[in-house]
């Protein structure tokens, strides 16, 4: 019988609180074989983060591990093993990815000092080596120019460059096992898709296994041979990822996969007729955007476009995507339309009236027909505020309630509309989950009564299975009231389902606009395909068809003086 | 470098601007005539005419700024009523004492500061911690006239080791500066290790500690430097606010500095010397900021080029 | 100058963090029960404001009367802390000191914090040229290093209890503006304001409702700190004799009185700096406590 290189059993970690003891991984068992990939999956809570960090053992002191776990690597058990035993293991044996390449690099030692420094610690070898050898594996992780990166500082690159570099630390002794907590979760989605990459690449050369932390299935799906599911502490479900994929057992499973957007749905009959109302011209036009622009002053001379002379219009009752990485400006076109930032220039005509010229008065009247639900359910609400105050501010704001009475009763109108029980009102915001939280802020939005909203990354911040029902409810709440979105991502996954049609942002422009479906099958700039491609595909089968194109982290696509200009009918195209 | 020394220098102008208008305004609010207190109290009116007219005090209150602006920027503080000399004279006579005393006494609190606050973040919640921090606290709640005083009690009263009074061996130096530094070292001390408990948690020890690195090096490589970074801002400050704890210092030490010229000043109505005292110790405080602000760009140019 | 000069302040990046959700005060009260310093500092405190209420009926003496009978006595069972160069009973007069001090204290930060934190929310809400002027207004009160604001000013104004309240206060005001603008800097750019922008709430709402009760914890933890500072900066001013006249009993009088018979009765000027210490003490103590309270990274 082959040992494997990592056997994983009954492992039980509870956290002290100082008052009792509190259970967050309870019997969990898993295990790994020489050069396979294990993917371990589950949303916040579930435990799998902290299992992974007790295989280094570097878990919190307030953490502990209970007697009758066993963690055996490489044949050795590593529970029984001394700090000082630990640490030959670490970065030699075992080496790990951290989430946030942003933080998890020392900001004041070069990056070449930092990938030597492991070799250094675990074999004999002279300085110079050392660095030969740093450089060869920073060739291996795909950075240019090594010679010089070998001298710089972290803050001097580029996120996805910066987990390179943290990839580059985790392989530097050539480990067997590479632990890769979430290593993408923090970028964004055309890097998300060359990092994988970069870690099947890796996996090839140097035959290593892989245990991979994630809350995406997509991640798993062709990267991992296995799966394991967890949720709140225990294994849900484990087995190969075609079997869980084509036939997941629990209804967990279930519920998770069923959250997965498919990219390839066809739209529904009533969307279709939607759609065609638009396009024919019956639909009314809700909001037009005229050459919008939001510059930001940098310093004396320089100034961010962040939003550079935009156009759009918006028709009632529909929903338009906007999608676009960090630094696209959505989330700015968002805010500059509700004048959250005043805008640089241009026009944003609603009802008939360009806003930008209203008055404080008028300024106020509209903010009963267009809101803004935001992205961090965490900080968008006040803390030190009941749910019946924060929602009710609106009332008291444009005088809607009549009595106290009155307020309180169109709060809990507002709590049954989001789904929400009536007893919330008299809780802070601490007491809810992001979920629910997320409720109260569109119940807030809703307590005017507007046509037209802004949702500002609504989802990002919440688990898949509950971005799923806000989802619904979005759709749900839209056919009831009448309402009118302007729906703000990040990917282009997550708005396709929601979206009738979707406008793509890049560099403070919009380079694409088209109905979801036609952007989808059709897609014509270069950075939609892009984008499209970055999209993880949950299909374990899909990997046999060819797989992603490769983007260049490096590449930038120009758009200097172009033009958005119709190349079919209804598809709207920057060249 | 130079360049950005400048830009500083120039962005401070309007600061000092502000102070030269502060301690002008000292000489309108003092209650009474100036031009009877400088003439003295026996004077008869026509004498008090007389220096109303040379102290240009009969002019409009913007005319007598700019001329005390264009005197402060010529060197020309007025004259001390008691002595006659003029202020700048008597002034920057005893400025040397003042700034060795707080330089000595910044110093002494990097070192005691540095090595007790890292002493204690290594070995967090242990005793010497508790010991360590109690002692910061205990530091920088005492009055440091009171510590002065004390020390002198036991040190020079009962042992008889040191001198009580005056400025230049080391037996008269040794307790000012251990007066004026303990509150420094207090701050210091607290300031280093919550810097250290905070790095410590940063995910980049995380990736160290993942490297097998030990704890030692985690510490001193990892942590340390990136720890000293806000505590060299405070360092820098402290030289700043220790000029002006000399004050107190000079008193109970009976050093002839500047903080001393100026209470004996403010005792004798030598209003003329307070005005210049003032003015030079805050100008040389803005001066001391500007320099620490140009060594921390320096020492961080890493960092806040991000 | 970026940071305070003040003694000891709030590290602004710690208390920037504070725990949101210690909203109510059981939620606070749970938290700060488990903290010993603070109890430790509340419970002193507390003593301290007890003795500075009843120090009449505490002591058979009265604050300035003057016995030439018992002149520098050492401390005994009839003068607890001895008798001063008049006769005085020191108990007497540090009991009635108390009130003298945490008057000072407790005023002094009073006034500077409403002052302060006005301009200071004023200076982060409003941005641009509003917070140049206000903030190069606090860069010139902090250009005078350390006691010499208030020095200059007592000198000015003529020494008195409530001239060093004045001057104490005026001293105090910059560290709260530039608290209280830090944090309303980083408030003023939570979702939850740009909400009740979108919701067409004006300026007095925004800050009353939702910036300044997000903002108070890290005053209070300041307001606590900065009575040690004002108590420490009060009474060197007595000391120097710019403050309380004799035969007020404040302590820096007494002990700067104390100092003329160091060589005789070491206790006259040991004992009311050993008071000013115990006062300061507390206050630091609770006010450090009072951080770690309300730091959601803190767990004991």
């Amino acid at each position: 019988m082959t040992e494997k290189l990592l056997q994983v059993e009954n492992l039980k970690i509870s956290f002290d609180t100082g008052e009792s003891l509190t259970e967050v991984v309870s019997d969990v068992s898993f295990e790994i074989s020489h050069g396979q990939t294990l993917g371990i999956v589950g949303e916040s809570g579930s435990g799998k983060s902290v299992s992974a960090r007790s295989i280094m053992q570097l878990l919190d002191k307030n953490a502990v591990v209970d007697k009758r776990s066993s963690i055996r690597f490489n044949g050795e058990e590593i529970t029984e093993k001394s700090e000082k035993e630990m640490r030959k293991i670490r970065g030699k044996d075992i080496g790990m990815i951290f989430q946030d390449p942003m933080t998890s690099l020392n900001p004041t030692m070069k990056i070449g000092r930092q990938i030597s420094e492991s070799i250094l610690i675990h074999e004999e070898v002279s300085k110079k080596e050392a660095a030969v050898r740093s450089k060869e594996i920073m060739h291996l992780v795909g950075i240019p120019d090594v010679d010089e990166r070998y001298e710089q500082y972290p803050h001097e690159l580029s996120g996805g460059m910066r987990q390179r570099i943290v990839i580059a630390i985790a392989l530097a002794c050539s480990p067997k096992l590479l632990i890769a907590d979430e290593p993408t979760t923090a970028l964004d989605v055309t890097i998300q898709a060359q990092i994988l990459e970069l870690l099947q690449e890796i996996q090839e050369k140097t035959g290593t296994s892989i245990l991979l932390i994630t809350h995406d299935f997509g991640v798993v799906a062709n990267m991992c041979e296995n799966i394991v599911v967890m949720n709140q502490g225990r294994v849900v479900e484990a087995g190969t990822t075609k079997e869980i994929f084509s036939h997941p057992k629990e209804d967990y499973t279930k519920r998770l996969l069923a959250a997965i957007p498919n990219l390839h749905e066809e739209k529904t009959a009533e969307a279709k007729a939607k759609l065609m109302k638009i396009y024919s011209g019956t639909q009314e036009k809700i909001l037009e955007v005229n050459g919008l622009a939001k510059h930001f002053p940098l310093g004396r001379k320089a100034t961010l476009k962040a939003v550079d002379d935009i156009s759009f219009e918006i028709y009632r009752g529909e929903t338009l995507g906007l999608v676009g990485e960090s630094g696209s400006g959505k989330s700015t076109t968002g805010r500059a339309i509700l004048r959250l930032h005043e805008p640089t220039y241009g026009e944003t005509i609603f009802n008939g009236l360009d806003i930008n010229k209203f008055k404080r008065r008028q300024m106020k009247n509209m903010r009963k027909k267009v809101q803004f639900v935001f992205q961090d359910p965490y900080s968008s609400l006040n803390p030190r505020k009941k749910v019946e105050d924060i929602i009710g501010e609106a009332l008291d704001i444009h005088k809607l309630a009549k009595s106290k009475l009155k307020r309180k009763q169109r709060v809990e109108e507002l709590l049954d509309l989001v789904g929400l029980d009536r007893s919330f009102s008299q809780r802070f915001p601490h007491e809810f989950s992001g979920g629910q939280r997320q409720r109260i802020g569109i119940a807030r939005a809703l307590a005017v009564e507007p046509d037209f909203i802004v949702l500002d990354e609504p989802l990002s911040a919440l688990d898949a299975s509950v971005q799923a029902q806000i989802v619904d409810l979005l759709e749900d709440l839209q056919r009831k009231l009448n309402l009118t979105y302007l729906f703000i991502a990040h990917d282009l996954a997550t708005v396709k389902k929601i979206s009738d049609r979707v406008a793509v942002m890049y560099k403070g422009n919009i380079v694409e606009l088209s109905d979801s479906e036609e952007l989808f099958e059709n897609p014509v700039h270069n950075y939609t395909k892009k984008l499209l491609s970055a999209i993880p595909v949950p299909d374990p089968h899909y990997e046999a068809t060819g797989g992603h194109i490769s983007p260049d982290e490096e590449e930038e696509i120009s758009i200097d003086g172009q033009k958005l200009t119709e190349i079919r009918p209804n598809h709207w195209v920057l060249q | 470098m130079l360049k950005f020394l400048g830009k500083r220098f120039v962005q401070m102008i309007p600061v000092l601007i502000g102070v030269t208008i502060l301690t002008f305004s000292m000489m309108l609010l003092i209650p009474g005539d100036p031009a009877q207190i400088m003439a003295g109290e026996s004077a008869s009116p026509e004498q008090l005419e007389l220096v109303r007219e040379r102290l240009g005090l009969n002019d409009p209150i913007p005319v007598q700024y700019w001329d005390y602006l264009k005197g402060v920027l010529t060197g020309d503080l007025g004259d001390s009523i008691r002595s006659g000399r003029p202020v700048a004279e008597e002034v920057f006579g005893r400025l040397a004492p003042t700034v060795e005393l707080a330089f000595y006494s910044t110093l002494l609190a990097v070192f005691i500061g540095l090595i007790a606050g890292v002493i204690s973040a290594v070995r967090r919640y242990s005793v010497t911690d508790s010991v360590i921090m109690f002692g910061a606290l205990f530091g920088l709640s005492m009055p440091n006239f009171w510590l002065g005083l004390m020390l002198i009690q036991w040190l020079v009263i009962g042992a008889g080791w040191f001198q009580a009074s005056g400025w230049g061996t080391h037996q008269q130096m040794i307790l000012p500066v251990i007066t004026l530094g303990t509150a420094g070292s207090a701050i210091i001390a607290r300031m280093t290790r919550s810097s250290m408990l905070e790095v410590i948690d940063m995910d980049y020890i995380q990736t160290a500690r993942a490297k097998g690195v030990s704890e030692r090096v985690v510490v001193y490589r990892h942590a340390l430097k990136n720890a000293m970074i806000p505590v060299v801002t405070v360092v820098g400050l402290q030289f700043g606010s220790l000029l002006g704890g000399a004050v107190l210092t000079e008193t109970v030490f009976a050093i002839n500095g500047l903080g001393r010229l100026i209470i004996n000043a403010i005792r004798a109505r030598d209003f003329p010397i307070v005005q210049g005292g003032v003015l030079v110790f805050a100008f040389l405080f803005v001066f001391v900021n500007i320099i620490v602000d140009v060594l921390y760009r320096f020492l961080n140019k890493r960092i806040s080029l991000n | 100058m970026h940071e305070e000069i003040s003694m000891n302040t709030v590290d602004p990046k710690q208390t920037q963090q504070l725990d949101p959700n210690i909203v109510r005060f059981k939620e606070f009260w749970k938290k700060f029960y488990r903290n010993k310093s603070a109890l430790i500092g509340l419970t002193m405190i507390t003593i301290l404001i007890l003795i500075a209420i009843f120090a009449p009926y505490l002591t058979p003496y009265e604050p300035n009367a003057q016995n030439y009978d018992a002149l520098l006595e050492s401390p005994s069972f009839e003068h607890w802390f001895g008798t001063d160069h008049h006769g005085r009973d020191i108990f007497t007069r540090i009991i009635h000191g108390m009130g003298i001090t945490l008057r000072v204290g407790f005023f002094s930060v009073l006034i500077g914090m409403t002052i302060g934190v006005t301009l200071g929310v004023i200076s982060g809400y409003y941005g641009n040229w509003v917070d140049t002027i206000i903030m190069r207004l606090m860069d010139v009160l902090l250009a005078f290093p350390g006691i010499l604001l208030a020095l200059a000013i007592v000198s000015v104004l003529g020494g008195s209890i409530n001239n060093v309240i004045i001057s104490v206060a005026i001293f105090s005001i910059p560290v709260f503006a530039r608290i209280s603008r830090g944090s309303t800097l980083e408030v003023r750019e939570l979702e939850y304001v740009e909400a009740a922008r979108a919701l067409g709430a004006n300026d007095l709402r925004i800050i009353g409702g939702h910036i300044l009760p997000n903002i108070m914890s890290p005053i209070i933890v300041q307001a606590t700190l900065n009575i040690a500072t004002s108590v420490l900066t009060a009474s060197g001013l007595s000391f120097l004799g710019m403050g309380a006249q004799p035969p007020t009993p404040e302590w820096g009088a007494m002990l700067s009185d104390g100092r003329n018979y160091m060589w005789d009765a070491p206790h006259v000027a040991t004992i009311p700096g050993l008071a000013i210490v115990v006062v300061v003490l507390a206050f630091n103590i609770f006010g450090d406590g009072l951080r770690d309270a309300l730091d959601p990274k803190s767990k004991n």
